[in-house]
């Protein structure tokens, strides 16, 4: 992971309004958190605030997908990246997305109660889920079926899959669920699962642990940090410093970056190489900016720590405009706590804005 | 009188009690809010009041997990504003409770009473 990964990402998120992505240990509160974040976020929008209880169900069941399919192999041989969730917004449908691994030979039986779920109606589902019930006739995963049986009673959609060899024994299962929202605008979005794959090798590549791309205000720390809390491993100071770090990014895009009708479009990026944490942010800045902000970067990175203390104690006292919301102590404590410079890059986009990137490794 | 100010903590903002007639004051918890003069300038308002008039002894417990860059200047504000109970007959003592082990706050309590002129203690727990 670089500082082109940040842009290279946001330009093949471009579409979504909203992405989560994140890989690591799942828990129910992981997706606890992610879900009432993301349902919070939407309720004003198109819709999808009545939507949020099946929201909530459709994540749980998309997770327990991943644990019941992906439990087995896992004990064989587990990668980083293997195991993906994520959800996001594009035009106004919304999505539920696992990426995990099934054994070979499972594929076919999965494989035939996909296709089945997908071509009943829904009479015919009701009546089948009651079969099962009834029946009791579980099957060797576990899930009877049931949980995509549900998916897609509740989102009255077809499941999108695909299935994605990695060696002679295992392969990369993926499964969509949409969920339209119920304003009265037709969508014509057409999900591309090769997207989704392309998505998915660039997470593996760089082993981002996570990716939340969308309008970042406040609420965006919240999922961060109970991320962190959960899955940050090493002492505690170094979990203080990396949840030091998140908050200081994240309101740095909050303060300044570029808004139109009150929020920007921006991203955020956790990654993990031989126990460096890399994190990355990107939004639009005015291009008239753009030099003031790279002298002063510039000049951070020439600064070392005591230098940037002074600085920093400097820029304490001093009573900035009130316009500067941030106090302009942020990028010195993030130089300050960093194991090397800043990286960044800007990216002119049109005669208005620029893209700009921000990389620290900790 | 000095109506005291009794905030409960929130996921951004800190427990804040500033308490004359009980002479008690503390601040604490997490304080990562994003309009930090919304949240602090009732603070400093209520302290210049009090700096006028303040009690004999005065006992400010400063206590944060975490406290982010923008709130950490309006605590200096808040901070500077106490200087001139000090500077007066009247004693003020500002107790910097940190977890035993955490750097970060250690480091931040060093670096905050470095620039001020104010009787402190860091206080690992």
């Amino acid at each position: 992971m670089d500082i082109t990964t940040t842009y290279k990402l946001f330009t093949e998120l471009s579409d979504n309004e909203m992405c989560f992505a994140y890989q690591g240990s799942f828990t129910n509160k992981i997706i606890a958190t992610a879900s009432d974040f993301i349902s919070k976020r939407l309720e004003a929008n198109k819709g999808f605030g009545k939507l949020r209880n099946k929201l909530s169900f459709l994540m749980i069941e998309s997770y327990q997908n991943i644990v019941r399919y992906g439990d087995d192999a896992q004990s064989k041989k587990h990668v980083s990246g293997d195991e993906l969730f994520i959800t996001k917004n594009i035009g106004n449908s919304f999505y539920v997305i696992s990426v995990n691994i099934i054994d070979n030979n499972k594929i076919p039986f999965v494989k035939e109660k996909l296709e089945r779920v997908n071509t009943l109606s829904g009479v015919e589902l009701k009546k089948l889920y009651r079969d099962i019930l009834t029946n009791k006739k579980l099957t060797e995963a576990g899930g009877a079926g049931l949980g995509f049986i549900e998916m897609v009673r509740k989102t009255k959609e077809k499941l999108i899959f695909d299935f994605e060899k990695i060696n002679e024994t295992q392969s990369s299962f993926y499964l969509v669920i949409r969920l339209k929202g119920k304003s009265q605008v037709e969508d014509k979005h057409i999900y591309s699962i090769d997207k989704l794959k392309n998505l998915h090798n660039l997470i593996k590549v760089d082993n981002i642990q996570l990716i939340q791309k969308g309008n970042f205000s406040q609420e965006a720390l919240r999922p961060l940090i109970t991320m962190v809390n959960n899955n940050i491993a090493g002492k505690k100071n170094f979990q203080r410093k990396i949840f030091h770090l998140i908050v200081e990014l994240i309101q740095n895009i909050s303060l300044h970056s570029y808004k139109e009708s009150d929020k920007n479009d921006a991203i955020f990026l956790m990654g993990v190489k031989n126990s460096t944490y890399y994190l990355s942010t990107g939004n639009y800045i005015m291009n008239k900016d753009v030099d003031g902000l790279k002298q002063y970067l510039h000049k951070l990175n020439t600064l070392d720590y005591s230098a940037l203390s002074e600085l920093y104690r400097e820029t304490l006292v001093i009573d900035r405009d009130e316009d500067l919301k941030g106090g302009g102590l942020g990028l010195i404590d993030i130089e300050r706590e960093t194991k090397e410079n800043i990286h960044f890059k800007f990216y002119k986009v049109d005669e208005n804005l620029t893209f700009f990137s921000l990389l620290v490794k900790i | 009188m000095l109506e005291p100010i009794n905030l409960k903590k929130t996921h951004n903002n800190p427990k804040v009690v500033l308490d004359k007639q009980n002479n008690y004051f503390e601040i604490s918890g997490r304080s990562i809010q994003e309009n930090v003069f919304e949240f602090y300038d009732p603070i400093y308002n209520w302290l210049i009041k009090y700096s006028k008039n303040p009690n004999k002894k005065t006992k400010f417990i400063l206590d944060f997990d975490y406290i982010n860059s923008a709130s950490t200047k309006q605590l200096i504000k808040i901070l500077i504003a106490l200087e001139k109970i000090s500077q007066s007959d009247d004693d003020i003592i500002v107790i910097w409770k940190y977890e035993k082990d955490d750097e970060l706050m250690e480091e931040k309590g060093d670096e905050i009473f470095s620039i001020l002129n104010l009787p402190y203690v860091l206080l690992p727990y």
